[in-house]
């Protein structure tokens, strides 16, 4: 085995060993380990996922995967080892021993690293959500002039990035200054399998050495300078002695000053670490104690002497602060704020600013990633969901895994929307979905925008109200009561009377008016034995109630130019109407679906100069997903003329499954093909079991007239001129679904 | 009958053994022999079932649980293994810790149950009772029935009240189990009104009027019948027990219950060459002779008389007043940060321990210090929800019975830590005898264990997860709160001053003078000056703490709630002091230092806690930050 593989195993064992007593509710966290793969685009990565276990409890599981152990042992023969010889305090001269600890040790802190995530940031939605707002907020404020959808861009780009901050600086402070991690290494590492294990400490700077390999496996310019800069300030935070820090320090910035000034790079890191306090009101720095003036000044002092072993203390007094703040929940997420505002304009559009080869896998959209989903983005391309297939396999789906180029900007999306309040929110769903760029790749803002656009109509319409015509009877409990049920009788002998449960009969006696013992005789007595059951009281009412769920619910949308743009989202248009309509009978047939537990199979045909035809998708997954068939063809706008093709229907009843049907027709009526499209619907009404809803959107035309002559022919025709949006908002629409 | 206790008592006189010091010895020296000879007979009939193993590493403060289920382990020096026969020696020797064995039928509970009484009990000072639907008068041995005039009458049977040393009742979910509650209770009481206390008079050393001591019995001073049930698992839990009912609330309360495993394929052929052969108590008696006398020293022949009063030897060595053990204050507090935890209500007790310091921030603004505890709970971070899902993984909630459960658990863990350890040794008596008697954060850890043991549905996680978790945020937050208030020592289980509550209480009680001194003063004239300078700075004192305990949260989720109680408490602890300052300020103003000043305050809250007009919040908080 090689030494990499090795110290990756010795590394769990010490990382196990340590957590065992530290948080021992992740000591049952699974690790993942992938053989060698000299083919693999990347040398080595590490992650975390979460996936459900045999229990249907969400587990994290960690990822350590080395591909080409031979290549990572000879960055850190050539670099790192002499680099670190003095990062146990003394030199080691053994260099074999000295590379073989470093690499234990590195691998130690990796599984701390991806442990921490949902220990400590993000460890929960919540947090996750707080922490987008803030970056959001640092963001927008650090660059004034980008619009809100290339904020939300850079915010999706940096939050990886943003989140090591807080957990690297969590390891680092409790590894060191006598804090609990490191009290427990310190028992844990002289007892591994490891070279050096006198040496009861971590390499000092152990935090880096990734970020040294990365830059060394990448020696070409960088792209965007975020993420050289955050490794800068690691570099000058997370090296504890004087000597390491003038060693890796030195690294990033001499490598970053061939692209940067050596003054525009001073300005960035002192303003970034400034930055941390510099957003916290007077009361949270008095409850940190923190002066501002004085921690500024050390900021600058630390900058200026960070290879100075006198200015040790000023960089632990510096290093613990920001540890402090960006761990502690009620100062967290101002000092992010703070932090990233200055560092903002140097956020990629293009590309995700994170370690690449090390990551928390959060997925888009609603709900937690199910087995099977979630696997690594980023370079590797392992089960990396394809276009046109979604993460559930499901075909015509295209979702984006999150760690694809462009980062977690969806996550952050529906994050902000959350976050921002109905405005604001609202303002930014808007501007997406209508196209608003972010500059990130057009595949990931084609995605975006579907997304923004499904968010902003499932947060801002309200179910439509459907109600089956039958009266039923619904039975009301009216709880429970106990009655005494005869069980036995026994005979006893007066002798044995003492021993019955006298008082009890007593009680029962006067409780129930039931006599339950008897003299028979001067020597024979009558035990009656009852028992106390429970039983139901139920009364019934009638209710206008209930619906019966159809089997297949398909729309017809009309997305020709007089509907509106393809800008329509939130803009009052018609074909914003029309999407109020779909999304609020969506919303309540996917409610009734649910309750009645019986599936429901929906078809989109969207109209204009031609008629589109989507799959028939699963009601739940259509709603659920943003990029399915149907969703694509519902809110995909034409913008030509109005015909509807015969040809469509006929498709689409090839794909309807037995049972009841709801047609819903939403136009404003202007149909060049009129009598063509009027006969097919017409027809289709003659099916048993199938219902036409139809919405007309706008002035009443004259198609709209004859399908409400038919309305009044055939009570299962519905016909509702002038619908608008004020309707669905105030669910003034009621609809009474009936198929017969 | 004395005879005995008085043969020996010469004996130890002549030994030089001071005259106050023999009731001690001969209860240790009695108690130890008493245990270690019924070990020695019941283990010649029965093979008692092992049930756990416990292991608590003092450097790391964690806890290894194992549940035996019947298996034995190589022995380990580091842990403490406990079988039937533990628990049934530490519920005889514990106050109110009636032992309930549940199990399906032949697993050996009413065996090894009947082997322990032959053993220990003559055959008229114990009863056996197999309850059904229709026979459950558990009072049976205590009463007798009669027909006067064709009226049933039930009268007390008075020797057997003042004989009956042990009671078993078998099946005693098939009865009335309300009556057995009486039984433990110490007395029969009849619907005619008739009563009388149970039990073996206690034998007591007494000085006389001449000065010398002689031993006496009180009629008056009983130990109370050791009850032990057992029965088959509810119908509820095992549906072939059909006729079997879901224990009373009030019986489970009052029980100590222990689930009985199937140990037949570990003990395996080996239980066909046990003793089947009578005369237990014989051989016990004589067990207790020799045992007797190799811990003290004396001949065996002392206590030759001892088949004619052993019951009155019997009733002074098993007195459960005589190993009463309190617990060090860390192990109340442990105990709460792991009710918090555990509680089905985590998030509303928060809500309620944040109100509660918000309130009491109102009454004492005048103090010109602020007491607080902001932060909100964030139930669904990673680290809460796994907490969460073993919580919510128990077959039943934690209830205030359980906290019961656990201080039984830890008493009797504690005892047979302490019986055990000092039986190892080569002078059993001086051992036990200097053995700290308190149940330490190791007892309630162990008593956790075991009682969420029962709670976890089998395939759920192993309960030393959250003990271990609970335990290390605990520590944590003792070790650095006393690190910031200057007490430098590394946390340990059986250090007094190790407690949040009780640091926080000292330095309060120390520092309430600095009130005179310049920063006092500077406070003072901030606040308007004070006619009450010891209660303002004892209050002050206090409001320093709770600031430095918000400091400890550090985003750590699962450290809130317990953080949250504590400042609850403590701030409680200063509304008191302001709510009664005009009679502590002068109490206080005489004491001549820190000691007596904890002393005055505990004193007071002791007199007040009784009171109709005490508010209620006193009773349940600062009984257990002061540890009265």
């Amino acid at each position: 085995m090689s030494l990499v593989k090795i110290c990756l195993d010795s590394a769990e064992d010490t990382w196990r060993g340590t957590i065992k007593t530290e948080f021992p509710l992740f000591l049952d966290t699974p690790v993942v380990k992938a053989d060698p793969d000299p083919k693999n685009k990347r040398h080595w990565q590490f992650y975390t996922t979460p996936l459900t276990n045999s229990r249907g409890e969400k587990q994290w599981t960690t990822h350590m995967q080395v591909f080409k152990p031979a290549e990572v042992e000879k960055v850190f023969r050539d670099t790192i080892v002499p680099m670190y010889e003095s990062a146990y305090g003394t030199p080691v001269t053994d260099t074999q021993a000295l590379l073989s600890r470093l690499v234990h040790d590195n691998f130690a802190y990796l599984y701390f690293h991806e442990q921490f995530h949902p220990t400590f940031c993000p460890d929960s939605k919540n947090d996750q959500k707080l922490f987008d707002k803030a970056l959001y907020d640092g963001i927008k404020a650090g660059c004034p002039g980008i619009s809100k959808p290339q904020v939300l861009q850079k915010v999706g780009n940096v939050r990886n990035a943003g989140w090591d901050q807080v957990i690297d600086g969590a390891f680092y402070q409790l590894t060191n200054y006598r804090n609990s991690l490191e009290d427990r290494l310190k028992v844990v590492l002289p007892q591994a399998n490891i070279a050096l294990p006198q040496f009861g400490q971590l390499a000092d700077g152990v935090v880096p050495i990734f970020d040294i390999i990365e830059f060394e496996k990448n020696p070409k310019a960088f792209d965007s300078m975020f993420y050289p800069l955050s490794r800068a300030i690691y570099g000058l935070m997370f090296t504890k002695e004087a000597a390491m820090r003038k060693n890796v320090f030195t690294y990033f910035k001499d490598r970053i000053c061939r692209q940067m000034r050596p003054q525009e790079f001073q300005q960035a890191i002192t303003s970034a670490l400034r930055g941390v306090v510099s957003e916290l009101d007077k009361d949270q720095r008095d409850f940190a104690r923190l002066d501002k003036t004085q921690f500024e000044r050390d900021v600058l002092d630390l900058y200026q002497h960070y290879d100075d072993p006198a200015y040790d203390h000023v960089h632990e007094r510096v290093v613990t602060a920001i540890n402090d703040l960006f761990l502690d929940k009620r100062t967290r997420y101002d000092a992010m704020r703070g932090f990233v505002k200055p560092l903002a304009k140097y956020i990629s559009l293009r590309q995700e600013e994170k370690r690449h080869g090390t990551h928390i896998n959060n997925q888009p959209g609603q709900g937690d990633p199910q087995p099977g989903q979630g696997q690594p983005g980023e370079g590797q391309g392992q089960g990396q969901p394809q276009p046109g297939q979604g993460q559930d396999g499901k075909p015509g789906d295209q979702q984006t895994a999150g760690d694809q180029p462009g980062g977690n900007t969806e996550q952050a999306l529906l994050n902000l929307a959350d976050m921002l309040g109905e405005g604001e929110g609202n303002q930014l769903l808007s501007q997406m979905a209508n196209g608003g760029q972010t500059g990130g790749p057009a595949q990931a803002q084609k995605k975006l925008t579907a997304l923004a656009s499904d968010q902003f109509y499932k947060r801002n319409v309200p179910e439509i109200n459907f109600r089956s015509p039958d009266l039923e009877a619904v039975e009301l409990s009216m709880g429970k009561r106990l009655v005494p049920e005869y069980q036995t009788t026994i005979y006893v002998e007066a002798a044995n009377v003492a021993n019955l449960p006298l008082d009890q009969i007593h009680q029962f006696q006067e409780e129930t008016g039931i006599t339950q013992l008897f003299q028979l005789s001067e020597f024979q007595f009558q035990y009656d034995i009852y028992d106390w059951v429970e039983v139901e009281e139920t009364d019934y009412t009638y209710k206008n109630t209930g619906l019966q769920v159809p089997r297949n619910v398909v729309f017809h949308v009309d997305s020709s130019g007089s509907m509106g743009s393809a800008m329509y989202v939130g803009t009052g248009s018609q074909y914003d109407t029309l999407m109020h309509v779909c999304y609020g009978t969506l919303k309540a047939l996917l409610k009734g679906s649910e309750e009645m537990q019986e599936p429901v199979n929906v078809i989109a045909a969207n109209f204009s100069n031609g008629t589109l035809v989507s799959d028939a998708i699963d009601l739940r997954h259509m709603y659920d997903t943003p990029n399915n068939s149907a969703k694509r063809v519902l809110t995909g706008f034409q913008g030509g003329g109005t015909e509807y093709s015969p040809s469509a229907m006929r498709k689409v009843r090839s794909m309807l499954e037995d049972g009841p049907t709801v047609h819903i027709f939403a136009t404003d009526g202007g149909i060049f093909n009129a009598d063509a499209a009027y006969s097919v619907i017409e027809q289709e009404m003659r099916h048993p079991d199938t219902t036409l809803l139809y919405f007309e959107i706008g002035c009443a035309s004259s198609f709209g007239h004859r399908i409400n002559q038919l309305a009044q022919q055939r009570p299962k025709v519905q016909y509702f001129p002038n619908t608008t949006i004020k309707q669905v908002q105030d669910k003034s629409l009621e609809i009474l679904l009936d198929y017969d | 009958m004395t005879t005995t206790l008085d043969r020996i008592t010469r004996a130890l006189s002549q030994q030089g053994v001071a005259q106050d010091e023999v009731a001690d010895k001969i209860h240790t020296a009695g108690m130890l022999a008493f245990v270690e000879a019924a070990s020695t007979i019941v283990n010649r009939s029965a093979m008692p079932t092992p049930l756990y193993r416990l292991e608590y590493d003092e450097t790391t403060h964690t806890v290894d649980f194992t549940n035996a289920n019947g298996r034995a382990y190589v022995p380990n020096p580091n842990a403490l293994d406990m079988n039937m026969l533990d628990t049934l020696v530490a519920s005889l020797l514990k106050e109110k810790m009636p032992l309930m064995f549940e199990g399906k039928t032949g697993v050996g509970k009413t065996y090894t149950v009947e082997q322990f009484f032959k053993t220990i009990l003559p055959k008229n000072n114990f009863r056996g009772l197999r309850l059904n639907r229709n026979m459950s008068n558990v009072l049976q041995p205590y009463t007798q029935g009669k027909i006067d005039n064709g009226q049933v009458r039930i009268e007390l049977n008075e020797e057997a009240c003042d004989e009956v040393a042990a009671i078993f009742i078998d099946e005693a979910n098939r009865g009335d189990t309300n009556m057995i509650l009486a039984l433990q209770d110490g007395v029969v009481r009849l619907s005619s009104g008739e009563a009388r206390d149970l039990g073996i008079p206690i034998p007591q050393y007494v000085k006389q009027a001449d000065g010398t001591m002689i031993w006496d019995t009180n009629p008056e001073e009983k130990r109370a019948p050791f009850v032990v049930l057992a029965q088959n698992p509810p119908a509820t839990k095992d549906a072939k027990y059909s006729a079997t009912k879901r224990t009373d609330a009030a019986q489970n309360n009052r029980n100590l219950q222990i689930d009985m495993p199937n140990s037949a394929s570990k003990i395996g052929e080996s239980v066909l060459l046990l003793d089947a052969e009578n005369g237990h108590h014989r051989r016990f008696l004589d067990e207790y002779r020799k045992e007797f006398a190799r811990l003290t020293g004396i001949e065996q022949d002392t206590l030759a008389t001892i088949n004619q009063d052993w019951i009155n030897m019997y009733a002074f060595v098993t007195d459960p007043k005589k190993t009463a053990c309190p617990s060090i204050q860390s192990a109340v507090e442990f105990t709460g940060a792991m009710l918090t935890m555990v509680s089905p209500t985590l998030a509303e007790d928060f809500e309620y321990n944040k109100q509660t310091v918000e309130d009491w921030n109102k009454v004492l603004k005048g103090y010109g210090v602020q007491f607080k505890f902001d932060g909100t709970l964030d139930e669904t971070a990673t680290s809460m929800e796994k907490l969460r899902t073993i919580v919510t993984g128990f077959e039943e909630d934690i209830i205030t019975r359980d906290i019961g459960k656990v201080k039984k658990l830890s008493d009797a863990v504690s005892l047979t830590r302490r019986i055990k350890g000092s039986l190892a040794t080569s002078d059993p008596v001086a051992t036990y005898d200097q053995t700290p008697n308190f149940i330490t954060v190791q007892d309630a850890a162990a008593g956790f264990a075991i009682m969420l043991d029962d709670k976890m549905e089998k395939d759920g996680q192993k309960p030393a997860t959250i003990i271990d978790t609970v335990m290390k945020e605990y520590t944590s937050v003792v070790q650095n709160f006393a690190n910031k208030i200057g007490y430098q020592a590394k946390f340990s289980s059986h250090d007094p001053n190790m407690s949040v509550y009780q640091l926080a209480f000292k330095r309060a009680c120390i520092n309430m003078s600095k009130q005179s001194g310049l920063g006092g003063m500077i406070r003072s004239a901030v606040s308007g000056g004070t006619n009450y300078p010891l209660t303002t700075g004892f209050v002050r004192d206090l409001a320093a703490s709770v600031a430095e305990l918000r400091r400890l949260e550090k985003g750590n989720e699962y450290r809130k709630p317990i953080l949250a109680r504590m400042v609850a408490d403590i701030t409680t602890l200063a509304g008191f002091a302001d709510q009664y300052k005009d009679q502590l300020e002068s109490q206080l103003a005489r004491a001549s230092d820190d000691t007596e000043k904890r002393n005055i305050i505990k004193s007071f809250y002791k007199e007040q806690r009784g009171k109709t007009s005490t508010p209620d919040i006193y009773q349940q908080r600062l009984t257990r930050v002061l540890g009265v």
